[in-house]
C-alpha cells in the first residue's frame, strides 16, 4: 500500500534526474554554438542589468522589459518620474533616471536630461533640504553636495561614453558639468577637445575649447587651434560661425602682438566687417553658447 | 495508417480545437489592436527613431502575447484531453503515446505559426505605411533607400516562432508529469522567466570569486536555454551589414536541439503516466 503511494514520487524523481542529466549534457553540447552566437546577439542589444532594475521589482516592469516593450516602458517610467521631479522627490527621481537609462540606454533624451537633473537640479533640492543660508550656499558643505551630484552625473555619462565612444554629445555634457558645476576648466577643456574630434561634434565644442584655453592662459595654443579650426570649418554652413572664429583670431593676434608676417592671411568670411585693430568684439561666454 | 498520418490527424484536430477557443481569439485581437494602435503610442516616444519605436512596440506585443499564448494553449489543449478522458479513447486505438504528444505539439506549433504570420503581416503593414509617409516628408533621410528590411521582419517572426516551439516543448514536458493545468502554466511561466534571465548566469559565472558559487552559476547557465538569443529584431529588421541569415540559422539549430530534448523528456515522463 505504502509502496503504491510512493511509486508516483519515485517516477517523478526518476524523471527529474533524467531531465537534469539530459539538460546538462545538452547545455554542454550546445556551448560552442552559444559561444559563437551569444556575443553577437549581446552586442546588438542594450545592456539590461538586473541590479539596475532591482528598484522596479514587483511593479510589473521586469515582465514588460523582458517581454520586449522596453522603449515604451522606459518612456512611461520617465513620464511618471516627472511628477516626482515636480515634487523634488530626490530618491524617486534618481531611481527614474537609472531605470529609464537601463531600459533604453540608446535614447539620448534619457541620459542627457538625466545627467542634467543629477548635476544641476538635485544639488538645488539638496541645498534646500539642508536649509543652508544664502551665504552657506557657497561654503564647503554646498560644494560637497554639488561635487557629489556632479560625480553621479559624470558616472552616468561615462557609461554612455563607454558604450558609444564616437558620440560627441555625452562628452559635451561631461565637459559642461566640469565647466559649470565643478569649475574645473582644465577638465572641461579636455572633454570639449575630445568632443570636437568626434564625427558628430557640434561646432561650438571647438569654439568653447579655444575659449577655455584662453581662460587657462594658453593663448598661443588657442590661437594655433583657432587658425586650424577656421581653415577646417565649412564655408557654406552658417552654423559653423566662421565669422566669430575669424573675429576671435584677429583679437588674439592683437592681444598676442603677433607680427604682421605671421598673422593669418586667409580670406575673411564674406559678411565680416574687418574692424580696426583692438576693436574686435568680446567672445561669447563659454557656457552660454549652446547653439550648433 | 502510418505514424505520420496519425500525428497529422491529432495535430489537425488540436489546431481546430485551439482556433475555436475564445482565449486564442481574445489574445490575437488584443495583440493586433496593440500593433495597429502603435501610432497613438508614438506620443510617448522621447527621441527613439520612430520606425525603431514602432518595431520595438510591435515586437514587444509579439513576444509578450506570443509567450502567454504558447504556454496557455499548450497546457490547456493537453489537459483538455486528459480531463475529458478523450486521451483514453485516442490511446486505446493504435496510437503511441509519443505520437499523441507529437500531434498535440504540432497542432499548437501550427497555431503559433498562424499567430506569428498574422502579427508579422500587420506589423509589416504598419511599418510600411509609416515608412512611406516618412519618405515623403523627409526624403533626405531615405537617400540610401528603405530603412526597414521586410524580409528580415519575417525572419525575425520565424525565430520567435522557434522560441515559442522551445517554450511549448517545455510546457509539454511539465504537463506530462503535472496533475493540473494551473501547475503547468505557473511552472512554465517560471521557466520562461528563468530562460529570459539565464544570460546573467552565462555572462557572470567566470567573474565570481568563490569556486563553489561559480560552479553553481555555471551549472545554471548550462541547465536552461538562453531566450535572449532570440532578441534578433535589430539584426534582422534594421541590419547594418545585411540581414543576419547565418545567425538565424545557428539560432534555428539551437532551437531544434532544445525542442527535441524537451520533447524527448516529455515522452519519457509520459510513457508510464496513469491517465
Amino acid at each position: 500500500m505504502a509502496s503504491e503511494r510512493i511509486k508516483p514520487w519515485i517516477e517523478r524523481g526518476k524523471t527529474f534526474c533524467v531531465a537534469f542529466v539530459a539538460l546538462l549534457v545538452c547545455g554542454i553540447i550546445t556551448s560552442p554554438l552559444v559561444d559563437r552566437v551569444w556575443p553577437r546577439v549581446r552586442a546588438t542589444q542594450p545592456e539590461l542589468n538586473l541590479i539596475d532594475l532591482q528598484d522596479a521589482l514587483g511593479q510589473g516592469i521586469l515582465v514588460g522589459a523582458f517581454g520586449g516593450f522596453r522603449s515604451l516602458i522606459a518612456d512611461i517610467v520617465w513620464i511618471a518620474g516627472n511628477a516626482d521631479w515636480e515634487k523634488s522627490d530626490r530618491p524617486k527621481v534618481e531611481t527614474m533616471i537609472k531605470l529609464a537609462n537601463t531600459l533604453d540606454p540608446t535614447n539620448s533624451f534619457f541620459w542627457r536630461n538625466g545627467a542634467r537633473i543629477l548635476a544641476y537640479d538635485i544639488p538645488v533640492w539638496r541645498l534646500r533640504e539642508a536649509k543652508l543660508d544664502t551665504d552657506d550656499r557657497k561654503g564647503e558643505a554646498a560644494l560637497t553636495i554639488r561635487r557629489e551630484q556632479a560625480e553621479r552625473a559624470i558616472a552616468l555619462l561615462d557609461t554612455v561614453i563607454a558604450r558609444d565612444p564616437n558620440n560627441a554629445w555625452p562628452l559635451v555634457e561631461k565637459a559642461q558639468i566640469y565647466n559649470l558645476v565643478l569649475k574645473n576648466p582644465e577638465m572641461a577643456a579636455k572633454y570639449f577637445k575630445e568632443a570636437a574630434e568626434r564625427p558628430n561634434a557640434p561646432y561650438f565644442a571647438a569654439r568653447i575649447y579655444a575659449e577655455l584655453l584662453i581662460k587657462l592662459d594658453h593663448k598661443r595654443e588657442a590661437y594655433a587651434y583657432l587658425r586650424k579650426l577656421y581653415d577646417d570649418l565649412p564655408k557654406e554652413d552658417k552654423f559653423a560661425a566662421r565669422d566669430i572664429v575669424y573675429e576671435r583670431l584677429r583679437a588674439l593676434e592683437e592681444e598676442l602682438k603677433i607680427p604682421e608676417a605671421e598673422r593669418y592671411h586667409g580670406a575673411p568670411p564674406p559678411d565680416v566687417v574687418i574692424e580696426k585693430p583692438g576693436a574686435a568684439s568680446a567672445p561669447p561666454p563659454a557656457d552660454t553658447d549652446h547653439s550648433k | 495508417m502510418s505514424a505520420f498520418h496519425r500525428i497529422y490527424r491529432i495535430a489537425a484536430n488540436t489546431f481546430l480545437e485551439a482556433v475555436r477557443q475564445r482565449f486564442f481569439t481574445f489574445i490575437v485581437l488584443i495583440a493586433l489592436a496593440l500593433v495597429c494602435s502603435v501610432t497613438y503610442f508614438r506620443r510617448f516616444d522621447f527621441g527613439s527613431s520612430e520606425l525603431k519605436f514602432i518595431t520595438d512596440f510591435g515586437t514587444g506585443a509579439i513576444v509578450f502575447f506570443g509567450s502567454i499564448l504558447s504556454i496557455v494553449m499548450m497546457a490547456q489543449l493537453f489537459f483538455n484531453e486528459i480531463e475529458n478522458r478523450t486521451a483514453l479513447t485516442i490511446l486505446a486505438k493504435p496510437v503511441h503515446r509519443w505520437e499523441f504528444l507529437a500531434g498535440k505539439f504540432t497542432g499548437v506549433a501550427w497555431l503559433m505559426g498562424v499567430f506569428m504570420l498574422l502579427m508579422a503581416v500587420v506589423l509589416g503593414g504598419v511599418l510600411y505605411l509609416r515608412e512611406n509617409e516618412l519618405m515623403q516628408k523627409l526624403p533626405q533621410a531615405f537617400e540610401a533607400g528603405r530603412i526597414v528590411q521586410y524580409d528580415g521582419l519575417f525572419l525575425y517572426a520565424f525565430t520567435q516562432w522557434l522560441k515559442y516551439c522551445v517554450l511549448m516543448s517545455i510546457t509539454l514536458f511539465i504537463s506530462s508529469f503535472s496533475n493540473t493545468n494551473l501547475f503547468s502554466v505557473v511552472m512554465s511561466f517560471m521557466m520562461l522567466i528563468i530562460c529570459q534571465v539565464q544570460y546573467v548566469a552565462l555572462d557572470s559565472w567566470r567573474a565570481i570569486e568563490s569556486p563553489f558559487v561559480s560552479a553553481l552559476v555555471w551549472l545554471l547557465s548550462k541547465l536552461f536555454p538562453n531566450f535572449q538569443m532570440y532578441n534578433l529584431a535589430m539584426e534582422t529588421i534594421f541590419p547594418t551589414k545585411g540581414v543576419a541569415w547565418g545567425l538565424c540559422g545557428e539560432v534555428t539549430l539551437y532551437s531544434i536541439v532544445y525542442v527535441l530534448l524537451f520533447f524527448g523528456l516529455a515522452v519519457f515522463s509520459f510513457r508510464r503516466r496513469e491517465i
